[in-house]
């Protein structure tokens, strides 16, 4: 399965990242997986939500810009070896991984430049999941 | 506890050689991130073995930075994230990584993690 990433650049300064949870979780919406990382002068933070199309509102009502990406949902095991067979498999279909973080219930979102590849051999392997 | 902090080219197979150069000696990552950017791949990891993951890089001559984090265990709900951040914003800390572990707990990399800690300790969040 697939959700909506929504993806955000900041400046790297302290308050960027907490503004934005005190925005979602004002309007009672949970993070529900996400990555935050800074580098030359930016903060880039990606995550998902338990709801996309309220989470697009008080964005928007936030006035904070954001685009969005559909990304995929897997269950992987939490052993070693695991992460590697999925994307290996996603390396020689050619599919590029652009974001890739673990979410709550022990989830794994891949953004990658085919969503629709990437969710097919997820469920060939078994590991699709959904939120 | 040590994350390693990876530079890679942004092009399909990347995560993949790191993920077997682990997985094949029998590690685990236990959190981390990927995000790509500008044609470049930044990939930070936790793993249940740092002194045998850094031996592991430099066997295969993949080059990485470390830095210490600090592991929390907020609880899944609105709300929690936005506590944590702001008393760190408001202390005057900069997050720079932020992920989810496999045990649910939260990493974050900051500019300040004895103060990160702190804070974390007295929230009642911090995992020692």
């Amino acid at each position: 399965m697939t959700t909506m990433e929504f993806r955000i650049t900041t400046p790297d300064t302290p308050g960027t990242f907490a503004s934005i949870a005190e925005t979602l979780s004002k309007a009672n919406i949970n993070i529900e997986g996400g990555l935050e990382y800074s580098f030359g002068g930016s903060g880039y933070f990606c995550f998902i939500t338990n709801n996309p199309g309220k989470t697009s509102s008080v964005l928007e009502e936030g006035g904070i810009s954001y685009t969005t990406n559909d990304v995929v949902v897997t269950t992987l095991k939490n052993a070693p070896g695991a992460l590697a067979k999925l994307t290996t498999a996603l390396a020689k279909a050619g599919v590029n991984i652009t974001s890739f973080y673990v979410a709550a219930d022990n989830k794994q979102i891949f953004g990658t430049d085919n969503p629709e590849t990437t969710e097919e051999i997820a469920s060939n392997l078994g590991v699709l999941s959904e939120l | 506890m040590k994350e390693f902090r990876i530079s890679i080219v942004d092009k399909p197979g990347t995560l993949a050689t790191l993920a077997e150069a682990l997985g094949s000696e029998n590690i685990n990552i236990e959190g981390g991130l990927g995000y790509a950017c500008s044609g470049e791949g930044h990939i930070c990891v936790i793993t249940n073995n740092t002194a045998k993951t850094a031996s592991i890089f430099d066997d295969a001559g993949i080059e990485y930075s470390t830095q210490d984090v600090v592991m929390t265990n907020l609880e899944n709900k609105p709300g929690q994230l936005a506590n944590l951040t702001r008393a760190f914003a408001d202390a005057g800390i900069n997050i720079t990584s932020f992920y989810i572990t496999v045990g649910e707990n939260q990493i974050f990399g900051t500019d300040n993690n004895e103060a990160a800690k702190d804070i974390a300790s007295k929230l009642g969040v911090l995992v020692e």
